[in-house]
């Protein structure tokens, strides 16, 4: 909502207040505050009228102008279509600066003398306009010819660009806005002026008949006149055009003007739209059938949707010969209840309507009128036609204690009586002095409960000047499981960062055609968003993985070689049930090129992920799997068992994929976070003996799993052997089928330090065993 | 004897001063030596001789550790000299990772109010018209849903908008006393320079019996916190509108950047809004049984806050792991 300094003084004399203190005022009370722009005409641009006006001799498109600039007379070229003899326009002088930085200088056009400029709207900083030069009138002040434009104040405005909530309808006019800005100014509202009819008038009865049906909603006012000349006064198109609304038709501007003005609802019709033959009109107002009313003309035909929207053909301009004026309100919440969802075409008063516009529409009318006559010639007929509802009145009951409680501090009662009269309440107390009964004012639909008039209070009074206060509570244990969720994943987001990987974030949606091609479930149709924002967000993840392929794709093409990514997020399943996964993918060089690796590190491999990864959630064991995917390479595929429970799975992704990226080598994992271990760790009895170690190379088939070798051993070995790994693998052509295996074993005893022979015996059975069940020899 | 001091003294390394000691102080070395001509001198002589001979040899031991201490810690010097690096050659681009600045900031906020006695409540991303906007006093045909556009399934469920919709579960599942917050994702149907569909809130809710809990109470938490948060700012409060919240206001800081003086980021006016917040709205407590009680709530974007206290430029860098901007972080 754009208001201006001036246009504001038209209600409330603001005259000795600062635009800062304005503004800063609107803030305070709610009103905030977008930006201010000042307009300040420059100096050497003067009132002037062209007295005559001939073409140039030599040149179809310009005019010669004789100006007179009080003192002096000039000769000016100007090349717009629209000026003319009698005119009144702004003179830029020689030696005047415009805002464009162009300076004003003596010259000659096609060879005739020009001495000085007349000037467009834009061409002086202000906002365009008509096409051509600005053409005064009397509504910006007398005009004094060579007097300066920068002495007009209604031209050298301050514009202010205000925004407003959702609640206040009752701002959307330079009058509510007055309205508010006097509660904390303390200053009166002017009164409209009303203009008596003049006698003799016709009444409207002879043209105009009105019939509404009974189940009406809304509220209406017609007048009627007819036309001799339609002008608008240029302040007005100034001010529309301030507002960013100036409008091709004058009728259309005076409308939109004083709609702006007051808050009030008005639209023109054409006369003929009601008629048939007769010269008398019938305006039927009927309940649409979608429970919106509606203005019907002759034939039964719809011309509006009250409070929405009005067909073109209907609307008058300023050739119609006689015009049907329409002033209308409509509560709010019958307006948003009856075209929400519904794709009702609307212009700029369902904006309006829906939040609220002002109930008074004699109000409305008479400043439309008012305007209207300022520069225009018409036949106002006598009198009105009017369909009114009662409007519902909103009375609240306050306990001031309470109140005082609310804000935490008690407000004076007279200051609190105060505000709320210069609001429009009505305020009354009956028999207790601490229970206060207000009337809300009709302009104010927001307004329907006692926390409603304590904001009203406190916005007034100004937030920050309430004094803040602790509030005192009991204690209380906030440790919840979301807390212990958050700090089990705080863990892990820390343990991640130090093992060298970076915290992503990515939107939980994703692009069905590319998780369908990585083989990864997809949400049931039926349970789909509906309303995607792009194609490439037209589904939610399920998984992390796709967006961290793509990140990592991404930190590639920035020049990265090491990309290690991790984010702990929600994936959705096939019914859109939530789930938390921690994702990691690390691509390329294990580390960066240094000292140590001689410029050339290693790329990441399955194991030094793997390590990383168990450096994060601690032990784990590896199974094989089955891919059921197409992310990753079923060669290198582990799912991630934590006892007898399975919580997610690493593995390298598949070379089509890599390929497909242009990634380097790269490794991914998943798991489930609400499987991931959290909270007390149970030690168990250790020996106080000595540990001994043994390595034994053996003859191992290459297509044993060591998994399996290794679980055969611990299932046969006594309870000394404590530990065995895999420390060494050599092939050689000449053990075949075979491959060196070399493992470290590790005893101790609870009880006592082990003697060589036990060990030896030991190892002596286990090497009995594994011959026997897999025909595995020692080196 | 002044030879041999010399040569202590010129010794270069263990083995020579072993040789030395030897020669001193051996079987066949000069004190054994001279003690044994002890034997032919008188008793008066014997007495002046040996006592200078002790000297002598209290003397000679002294210096002899001394140098050999000496010459132990040149060893042990030179053995580290060896191993010795050139600190410079460090290579600080490390393999460190980092935390996401996002993360970060929603941490700091959490602790703040974990500090202040509120509990953390979670609520799904998926919700419904009724936690998400009916319960919240946003009845179908309230203006104010157009202020946030919204995703929708084809069941006709939605992605919340807003993290207040866990208020709601958060105040059907417990009773009142109440003191929580909830950080989390949410969307909107929004995406340019300065809109991303998804980013990050952390809400807040108290709730007490009625009287207890003034507008005053709210301006002291968020002040502290936004201090907290901030350092030395000034805070100031702005009468606002939220259709679940009344009296409502929203919340400014003095510009960070330029302190108040007015700059790019705050649009000239040297304010920067941050957070919204209110007195809870009669009908939110109706929508969920509540009776006498009274109750503030507040609200705040995540990566607004961490792109001021981290001067993060572009808000879409955000969420596309971009190591341009996370390495920054390490």
């Amino acid at each position: 909502m754009i208001i201006t300094r001036e246009w504001l003084k038209e209600w409330i004399d603001i005259s000795k207040i600062s635009t800062e203190e304005i503004c800063k005022t609107l803030n305070d009370i709610g009103l905030e505050v977008d930006s201010v722009q000042t307009i300040r005409i420059p100096a050497n641009v003067v009132i002037g009228k062209v007295l005559t006006c001939n073409k140039h001799p030599d040149a179809d498109k310009l005019n010669v102008c004789e100006v007179d600039l009080g003192n002096e007379v000039k000769q000016i070229v100007c090349g717009a279509k629209n000026v003319a003899q009698g005119q009144y326009v702004a003179v830029s002088k020689v030696g005047a600066i415009l805002p464009n930085g162009l300076e004003i200088k003596e010259a000659k056009l096609r060879g005739v003398a020009s001495s000085g400029m007349i000037c467009s709207s834009s061409e002086l900083g202000l906002p365009a306009m008509e096409d051509g030069i600005m053409v005064f009138d009397s509504s910006i002040g007398k005009l004094v010819l060579g007097k300066e434009l920068c002495e007009y104040p209604l031209i050298n405005d301050d514009i202010i660009e205000i925004e407003l909530t959702a609640n206040r309808g009752d701002c959307l006019s330079i009058h509510g806005v007055a309205r508010d800005l006097s509660v904390p100014f303390d200053l009166d509202i002017n009164a409209l002026e009303i203009k008596e009819e003049e006698d003799n008038q016709l009444g409207i009865g002879r043209v105009l008949n009105v019939v509404a049906h009974e189940k009406v909603d809304g509220s209406f006012l017609f007048k009627v006149y007819d036309k001799k000349e339609i002008k608008s006064p240029f302040l007005v198109d100034l001010r529309l055009a301030f507002a960013d609304l100036y409008k091709k038709d004058p009728l259309d501007r005076v409308l939109q003007y004083a709609t702006y003005a007051t808050g009030v609802l008005l639209r023109a019709y054409s006369h003929n739209c009601f008629t048939t033959q007769q010269e008398k009109a019938t305006v039927r107002i009927k309940k649409h059938t979608n429970g919106l009313d509606a203005v019907f003309g002759s034939n039964s035909q719809m011309l509006s949707f009250v409070g929405i929207s009005q067909i073109d053909e209907c609307k008058a301009t300023c050739e119609d010969e006689r015009v049907v004026l329409e002033a209308n309100y409509t509560h709010p919440k019958i307006i948003s209840q009856n075209s929400a969802n519904k794709k009702i075409d609307s212009d700029k008063h369902l904006y309006r309507s829906s939040r609220g516009s002002e109930p008074d529409l004699d109000f409305g009318m008479n400043y439309f009128l008012n305007v209207l006559k300022e520069k225009s010639n018409v036949m106002i007929y006598a009198g009105t036609q009017q369909v009114l509802q009662d409007i519902h009145e909103t009375h609240i009951t306050i306990n001031l204690e309470e109140l005082a409680l609310m804000i935490g501090e008690e407000i004076d009662k007279n200051t609190i009586i105060k505000i709320l009269q210069r609001l429009g309440f009505g305020v009354s107390f009956k028999n207790e002095q601490n229970i206060m009964h207000v009337k809300v004012p009709t302009c104010r639909h927001d307004i329907l409960n006692e926390q409603d008039v304590c904001e009203e209070i406190v916005r007034i009074v100004g937030i920050d000047n309430i004094r803040s206060k602790p509030l005192v509570f009991a204690e209380r244990n906030k440790i919840n499981s979301a807390y212990e969720s958050f700090k089990k994943r705080q863990m892990y987001r820390y343990k991640a960062v130090g093992v060298g990987f970076y915290e992503t974030l990515h939107f939980v949606f994703d692009d069905l055609s590319r998780i369908e091609k990585y083989g990864l479930k997809t949400v049931y149709k039926k349970r789909e968003l509906s309303n995607p924002i792009t194609q490439e967000l037209n589904t939610l993840r399920t998984s992390l993985i796709p967006n961290l392929l793509d990140s990592a794709s991404r930190n590639l093409k920035f020049g990265k070689k090491s990309i290690r990514l991790f984010e702990t997020g929600i994936v959705f399943d096939r019914s859109r049930d939530e789930s938390l996964k921690l994702g990691f993918i690390f691509s390329g060089d294990v580390e960066s090129e240094k000292i140590s690796n001689h410029g050339k590190p290693a790329q990441i491999d399955f194991f030094t992920f793997a390590q990383k990864i168990s450096s994060i959630i601690g032990d784990f064991e590896l199974e094989k799997g089955v891919v059921t995917d197409n992310l990753s390479s079923p060669y290198e595929f582990a799912r991630v068992m934590i006892g007898e429970e399975e919580v997610g799975f690493i593995s390298r992704v598949h070379l089509e994929i890599e390929r497909e990226l242009d990634l380097p080598r790269t490794y991914i994992c998943e798991l489930d976070v609400n499987k991931l271990p959290y909270g007390r760790k149970q030690a168990h009895m250790y020996s106080k003996f000595q540990l001994s170690s043994r390595d034994l190379s053996l003859m191992v088939p290459k297509t044993l799993e060591f998994g399996i070798l290794k679980n055969f051993i611990l299932a046969q070995a006594p309870q000394e052997l404590l530990k065995i790994y895999p420390i060494d693998i050599y092939e050689s052509e000449e053990f075949g089928e075979n491959i060196s295996l070399t493992l470290k074993l590790q005893f101790q005893s609870l009880e006592k330090t082990l003697e060589d022979e036990e060990i030896n015996k030991i190892i002596e059975d286990l090497l009995f065993n594994i011959k026997e069940k897999f025909g595995i020899t020692i080196r | 004897m002044k030879k041999i001091i010399k040569s202590v003294n010129s010794c270069e390394s263990l083995k020579e001063l072993e040789a030395i000691r030897v020669s001193l102080f051996g079987k066949k070395g000069y004190f054994a030596a001279e003690f044994a001509k002890m034997k032919s001198l008188s008793d008066e002589e014997r007495k002046d001789f040996a006592q200078n001979l002790n000297r002598d040899k209290e003397d000679f031991l002294t210096l002899l550790n001394n140098k050999k201490l000496e010459l132990e810690a040149e060893a042990i010097a030179y053995e580290m000299k060896k191993d010795g690096v050139d600190v410079t050659l460090f290579n600080k681009d490390s393999n460190a990772g980092a935390i996401h600045p996002v993360m970060d900031t929603m941490d700091k906020i959490i602790e703040y109010f974990v500090a202040m006695n509120f509990s953390i409540e979670e609520g799904p991303l998926v919700e419904d018209d009724f936690h998400n906007f009916e319960a919240l006093n946003l009845p179908k045909y309230h203006p104010a849903r157009d202020m946030q556009d919204t995703f929708y399934f084809e069941d006709g469920m939605l992605l919340r908008t807003h993290t207040s919709p866990v208020q709601i579960r958060t105040m059907l599942k417990q009773k009142p006393p109440i003191r929580m917050i909830c950080p989390g994702a949410v969307f909107r149907r929004d995406y340019d320079l300065t809109h991303t569909p998804m980013f990050h809130q952390v809400e807040g809710l108290v709730v007490e019996e009625a009287g207890k809990v003034s507008f005053a109470n709210l301006k002291f938490i968020l002040e502290d916190f936004l201090k907290y948060m901030f350092g030395d700012v000034q805070v100031r409060f702005r009468p606002s509108f939220f259709p679940f919240t009344e009296p409502s206001t929203e919340v400014d800081i003095s510009c960070i950047f330029c302190k108040g003086e007015g700059c790019r980021v705050c649009s000239h006016t040297g304010w920067l809004e941050v957070l919204g917040s209110g007195y809870v709205d009669p009908n939110v407590f109706k929508a969920v049984g509540y009776e006498n009680v009274s109750g503030y709530a507040f609200g705040l974007g995540v990566e607004r806050f961490a792109m001021l206290l981290h001067k993060i430029p572009d808000l879409r860098s955000l969420f596309e792991g971009d190591l341009r901007l996370l390495e920054q972080f390490r």
